[in-house]
């Protein structure tokens, strides 16, 4: 698997190698799917077509989700101003919505339709993942491992189609140093004996094994215990269809957390960070074993943040990984548990989405690595603390120039966040020991109805309370700590830069990015934009473009091949 | 045939187009320090080094500025840009004498290359003439970083007072300029050294010192109110 990877792979024109071709895309719906869809139609609109493959959703049926995500992300706004009232045709006759999962055999599609698809499709980009940290185990080995090893499938038996399995940098798990471009196929990060289908077959066990343990005596005890601190005995299951309901759910809870606890913890035993990195990096070794190294390669983006340039300074969606670290570092929260230059492998989106398109080049031409990584720690270093800084300047621009009072103005605008140790005495774990105890204490001491009993109850309500939003915010902290704090991680990103791209267009060189200017001007006013008013609990912006599209019809060109006709119709 | 040499008009910042001194400029970066530790001993430091440096050292040496830029020391790169435009735009920028700003603007009518000299650091000076520029050079100190973080020293050229004379000689002699045909604006006795060299000085707002000097050379004087 070991490549030579400093040597230079010369692409020919990237718009060539994308003439006529078909893509399949898997993930289009996702944060990385959708600028990628948007960026190649937007530049390379000489393809033949891209199937997006979507899931139904409720009632909304693939084409619904798919005309109304058209018509409604931010991601889409270049095509728009681009092609204004010809969009319609120009999306007609380049995308097929085809219902379907790609988690399922054949991916959820007709015999046709998959056969169709073998014959016609030149390119498959798998992005489709569930990028929750420890979710349900079922549902991550569902998306994660199912849907790849569908994408073998589909490879294996299609005529020509080449896969890009889209991953990430932090399969490497808990370890530290410089992490080379390949598949580590014999062992976990820990270093134990590994084999991905054993693996899978043992996790496909486990999960039947917790799910019989639904009938175990322990757990039905556990089911009674939870309903009757709801106040339900077990004598009320027959007479109420309230209790029954209620039974069901307490079921569904406690098997979904045994999942969640299996799953991290086998991660965590393995060597890996979390469910997410452990069943993205089953995939990609049953990835290197089944498919030959000319049909496939894996891209490894590190933490995809708000777009430099595509499809306009700023643009983000959903939390990602710095949005509720730069919401608390907003506030009144000051202490970030970090390491002093601990590389925070950042990279804009549309950086992911130019590597994306030059990695599909590069294999549609067969010069391909089997690995990319997409990072910046090896060419641009930037750190946490430096994060944790430029954040807090950013803020305090922001307050000095729009601060709603004189605290935000002239107070929080240099209340600046700063990095520390974990053991930091102010760090906010410790804090949360402190309240947690001043809480306890203040409970237990005077009691009668005196001031003084009266005073110290409302004290210890205050500390209680203070204790539990610490609590929430120590758990936000834990998730990212691996990322911020735990493991230092520098992803070497050579590969992508070997095929020495020259147009500006899809150049992936980030050696003169500027991080202040873009984490100052762009990645926090996007945050501030797109990603705070989510935290908050508001809605997502939507775009309302002056002329929607409607697909309601079904797509048809007159130049496709009989099988994109079929599939199309 | 002699080709006639170009002549310049020097702008010293603090003092002629600018009443802003270290002690401020050292207040303002301690204040606005990343920790509170850190905000609390750079303010005493400031308090307690730039008065006292006046009195160690009456005239400019490295020492006085080690002194100095040792409030600023630690400083990381990105803070001290930040701090330097937000100061430049928000404080220093309503405060420059529009007077000068004018003057500068008719010499280099007068076909004058105008020349911006200040002990201040890069990160304020540029910003505070980013648009609409009426200076053709700005020659002004800047930091030296490591690891992305200041450390007590200026970049060489260092810029002062007393040396203002001799950079602008060199500079004069680099780019061809006629000192005797060129002009100069002084304010304090630290000024002396530039004005002295070109032919034609004139005093802005001049200390008592420099004005006993003036009277002296018969140099020309301009008072505003600032």
């Amino acid at each position: 698997m070991n490549e030579k990877i400093h040597q230079s792979r010369f692409l020919p024109s990237i718009s060539s190698a994308f003439e006529n071709k078909t893509i399949l895309l898997a993930g289009a719906s996702g944060f990385l799917g959708k600028v990628w869809l948007s960026f190649v139609l937007y530049h390379l609109p000489n393809i033949e077509r891209v199937y997006v493959i979507l899931r139904k959703k409720g009632n909304r049926s693939a084409l619904t989700r798919f005309t109304e995500m058209l018509n409604s992300s931010y991601a889409f706004f270049p095509l728009h101003k681009k092609y204004k009232d010809h969009l319609q045709s120009f999306v007609l006759n380049k995308i097929s919505v085809l219902e379907g999962d790609v988690s399922k055999d054949h991916f959820g599609l007709s015999h046709e339709k998959y056969e169709d698809l073998l014959n016609c499709v030149d390119l498959f980009v798998n992005s489709a993942g569930l990028v929750d940290f420890n979710p349900d185990i079922r549902t991550a080995k569902e998306v994660n491992i199912d849907g790849t090893k569908n994408s073998i499938n589909f490879i294996l038996k299609a005529k020509k189609a080449r896969l890009v399995h889209i991953s990430t940098c932090y399969v490497a798990g808990q370890q530290n140093g410089r992490i080379s471009e390949i598949v580590n196929t014999q062992t976990t990060p820990f270093g134990i004996s590994f084999q991905a289908k054993e693996e899978y077959v043992h996790l496909s066990n486990e999960i039947a094994r917790l799910e019989a343990s639904q009938e175990s005596v322990d757990f039905k005890e556990r089911v009674k215990l939870a309903l009757q601190e709801r106040g339900i005995h077990e004598s009320d299951l027959e007479t109420s269809q309230r209790a029954r309901t209620l039974s069901q759910l307490i079921r569904r809870r406690i098997l979904r957390d045994r999942m969640v606890d299996f799953g991290t913890k086998r991660a965590k035993d393995l060597g890996w960070t979390n469910t997410y990195t452990y069943t993205k990096a089953i995939a990609e070794n049953l990835i290197v074993e089944d498919l030959p190294l000319s049909r496939f390669t894996i891209l490894r983006p590190a933490i995809v943040e708000s777009s430099n340039e595509f499809p306009f300074p700023g643009w983000n969606e959903g939390f990602n990984t710095s949005g509720p670290l730069a919401y608390l570092l907003a506030g009144w929260f000051r202490f970030l548990p970090s390491k002093l230059d601990q590389p925070f492998d950042v990279i804009p989106v549309d950086y992911v989405a130019r590597a994306l398109t030059i990695t599909s080049c590069a294999l549609l031409h067969d010069l391909h690595f089997t690995v990319y990584h997409c990072g910046t720690s090896d060419l641009n270093t930037f750190t946490i603390d430096r994060a944790c800084e430029l954040t807090a300047l950013a803020h305090r621009q922001h307050y000095r120039r729009k601060g709603q009072s004189f605290l935000e103005r002239e107070i929080l605008s240099r209340w600046d966040a700063v990095s520390v140790g974990r053991n930091y005495p102010f760090a906010v774990r410790r804090l949360e020991k402190t309240f947690g105890r001043i809480h306890r204490f203040a409970r237990k001491g005077d009691s009668s109805d005196s001031f003084l009993g009266a005073w110290l109850q409302r004290f210890s309500d205050w500390a209680g309370r203070l204790e539990k939003k610490l609590g929430q915010v120590n758990g936000l902290i834990e998730l990212f700590l691996p990322f911020i704090h735990d493991f230092n991680l520098v992803f070497e990103t050579r590969n992508i830069l070997s095929h020495n791209i020259v147009d500006k267009t899809f150049c992936f060189d980030f050696r003169e990015f500027n991080w202040r200017h873009y984490w100052m001007n762009i990645h926090i006013p996007g945050l501030r934009r797109w990603c705070f008013p989510r935290i908050e609990g508001g809605q997502e912006e939507k775009y309302h473009p002056a002329f929607p599209v409607s697909l309601s019809e079904a797509p048809l060109s007159p130049d496709k091949s009989e099988a994109n006709e079929r599939i199309a119709s | 045939m002699q080709v006639e040499k170009k002549k310049a008009a020097f702008f010293p910042l603090e003092g002629v187009l600018l009443d802003f001194d270290w002690l401020s400029l050292a207040m303002y970066y301690s204040l606005n320090r990343q920790a509170i530790s850190e905000r609390i001993t750079r303010v005493i430091r400031s308090l307690l080094f730039v008065p006292s440096t006046k009195i160690l050292f009456p005239k400019h040496s490295r020492e006085m500025h080690k002194m100095i830029g040792s409030i600023f020391e630690g400083m990381t790169e990105d803070r001290a840009t930040v701090l330097g435009e937000e100061m430049a735009k928000e404080i220093l920028a309503p405060r420059l004498h529009f007077e000068m700003i004018e003057m500068a603007r008719l010499k280099r009518s007068e076909g004058y290359r105008t020349v911006l000299l200040s002990e201040f650091p890069k990160d304020i000076v540029h910003p505070l003439f980013a648009s609409d520029s009426p200076f053709d050079d700005i020659l002004c100190n800047q930091w030296v970083f490591k690891n992305r973080r200041c450390t007590h020293e200026f970049q060489t050229p260092w810029i002062h007072g007393s040396e203002m004379g001799n950079l602008a000689k060199d500079f004069a002699l680099e780019r061809d300029l006629d000192l005797s045909k060129s002009i100069a604006f002084g304010h304090n006795t630290s000024d002396f050294s530039l004005i002295s060299i070109v032919g034609e000085p004139c005093i802005v707002n001049g200390n008592y010192r420099l004005l006993q000097k003036a009277k002296a050379h018969q140099w020309p004087r301009i008072e505003f109110q600032s």
